[in-house]
C-alpha cells in the first residue's frame, strides 16, 4: 500500500507537467499509462488541467495590442548613440572586489600617489634639532610679538630702547604693556 | 495569443542580432520589430493598462539592449526578453508598494476598466456571456498568481504566457531542469489547492 502511494506521489509531478503541456515526450507514455490505471490520479489530473486551462484563458483574454509607430521610434531613439546607454555593456560581470573600484581608479590612484609622496619626503627630510621650548612655543610667541607691534598704546608708552644702558638689562623691569585698567588713564593724561 | 516560434534561426535575423551585439542600435530596432506586439500583449496581460505596458516594454527593451551581449542563444530570444520583462515588472511592483502610483500597476488591480475598453471589439470566439465568465476567472487567477511566491510565479508566467519549454526556463532562471519541473508542479499544486472557481466546461468550448 505504501509503495502504491509513493508511486502515485512520484507521478504527480509528471501529471502537473502533462497538464501544463511541458512533459517531455519520453515520459509521456508511462504517465498516460498510469493515468489510465489510477482513478485518484485521474481526478488530480483533471483539477490541475482546469487550473492550466484557466491560465491559458487568462493569457487569451489579454486583447491584442498594436504597437504605435511613435512608441517604437521613441524607444529606438533612447538607445541611439548620444543617449544613455550608448552601447551594450560588456558581457562579463565584475567580481565584487573589482566592482568596488570600478570607475574610481583615477581618484584612488591619485590618493595613493599623494600618500606615497608624503611618506617619501617625510622619510628623506633631514631632522632639524630644535629646543623643546622653541619647538613648542613658536606660534604663541609670534602672535604675542605681532600683537605688541600693532598695539598703539605700547608704542606711545614704551619707547624704543636705543639709549638704554646695555650693561644692566636685567635690572630693568620687563617691557610689558600696562594693565588694561591703566590704558585709558594714560590716554587722557597724555 | 498567437505564440510564434521566433527562435533565431533565419540568417538575416542572426545577422541582425550579431550587428546589434556589436552596438548597432538600428539593427536592434529592426530585430525587435516583429516581437513588439507580442511583448506588449504580454505586458498588458501582466499590468492591465496599455500605457503602463508601453512603459514597461520600453524599459525592458532598453535593459535588453544594455545586456544584449549576455544573450548566448541557449533559449529563445523571446523567452529571454520575457524574463527581462518579468524582472522589470516585479521591480515596478516593488516600487509601487513604496510610492503612490496608478493602481493599474498592481497585479491585483481590477481588470474591469481595461476590459470594458475592449468590449466593442468583435468577438471571435465565445459568446459575450462566456467572455464575461472568462474575464471573471482570469481576474481570480490573476489574484491567485499574485499570491504565489516569486519563484513559483515566474515559472507559471513563463510557461503559460511565454510558452517556454523546460530547458528554456532553466536557462533564463539559472537553475536545473529538475528544479523547474519541481517549481512548476508545486506552483500548479498551490493554485489547485486554492479552490478557484474554474469551470472546465467553459474552457472546452473555447479551446
Amino acid at each position: 500500500m505504501k509503495r502504491f502511494f509513493n508511486l502515485c506521489r512520484r507521478q504527480r509531478e509528471r501529471l502537473s507537467l502533462l497538464a501544463s503541456g511541458a512533459l517531455p515526450d519520453a515520459e509521456r507514455a508511462t504517465t498516460e499509462a498510469h493515468l489510465a490505471a489510477c482513478a485518484e490520479c485521474r481526478r488530480y489530473f483533471e483539477e490541475v488541467r482546469a487550473v492550466s486551462r484557466g491560465l491559458q484563458s487568462w493569457r487569451d483574454t489579454a486583447p491584442p495590442v498594436e504597437p504605435r509607430p511613435a512608441w517604437h521610434a521613441e524607444w529606438v531613439r533612447a538607445i541611439q548613440p548620444g543617449h544613455e546607454p550608448m552601447k551594450p555593456r560588456a558581457e562579463t560581470s565584475l567580481p565584487w572586489w573589482q566592482a568596488l573600484f570600478a570607475g574610481r581608479r583615477a581618484a584612488l590612484g591619485g590618493l595613493g600617489a599623494t600618500w606615497l609622496l608624503i611618506l617619501f619626503f617625510r622619510a628623506t627630510a633631514p631632522e632639524v634639532a630644535q629646543p623643546a621650548s622653541q619647538a613648542l612655543l613658536p606660534a604663541p610667541r609670534a602672535v604675542l610679538m605681532a600683537l605688541k607691534a600693532r598695539d598703539p598704546w605700547s608704542e606711545q608708552r614704551v619707547p624704543a630702547p636705543e639709549s638704554d644702558d646695555e650693561s644692566a638689562p636685567a635690572q630693568r623691569p620687563p617691557k610689558s604693556p600696562p594693565p588694561r585698567s591703566e590704558r585709558g588713564a594714560n590716554h587722557f593724561i597724555g | 495569443m498567437v505564440i510564434a516560434d521566433d527562435r533565431i534561426e533565419m540568417p538575416d535575423t542572426r545577422a541582425l542580432l550579431a550587428r546589434a551585439q556589436e552596438g548597432d542600435a538600428a539593427s536592434f530596432g529592426r530585430l525587435l520589430l516583429p516581437l513588439e506586439a507580442r511583448l506588449l500583449r504580454q505586458a498588458v496581460a501582466l499590468c492591465n493598462d496599455p500605457a503602463a505596458a508601453e512603459d514597461l516594454v520600453s524599459e525592458t527593451l532598453i535593459e535588453a539592449w544594455k545586456s544584449l551581449r549576455r544573450y548566448d542563444e541557449t533559449c529563445r530570444f523571446s523567452t529571454w526578453l520575457y524574463a527581462i520583462l518579468l524582472h522589470r515588472y516585479q521591480k515596478c511592483v516593488r516600487r509601487a508598494l513604496c510610492r503612490p502610483i496608478p493602481l493599474a500597476w498592481l497585479p491585483f488591480f481590477d481588470a474591469e476598466k481595461h476590459l470594458a475598453a475592449h468590449e466593442n471589439q468583435p468577438a471571435d470566439g465565445p459568446s459575450p456571456a462566456g467572455q464575461a465568465e472568462q474575464h471573471e476567472q482570469a481576474r481570480e487567477l490573476r489574484r491567485a498568481v499574485a499570491r504565489l511566491s516569486r519563484k513559483h510565479r515566474e515559472v507559471i508566467l513563463l510557461r503559460f504566457f511565454e510558452d517556454a519549454s523546460l530547458p528554456d526556463m532553466a536557462s533564463v532562471l539559472g537553475c536545473s531542469v529538475g528544479t523547474v519541473k519541481s517549481r512548476l508542479h508545486h506552483a500548479l499544486e498551490k493554485l489547485r489547492r486554492m479552490n478557484l472557481n474554474l469551470s472546465p466546461a467553459s474552457w472546452d468550448t473555447q479551446t
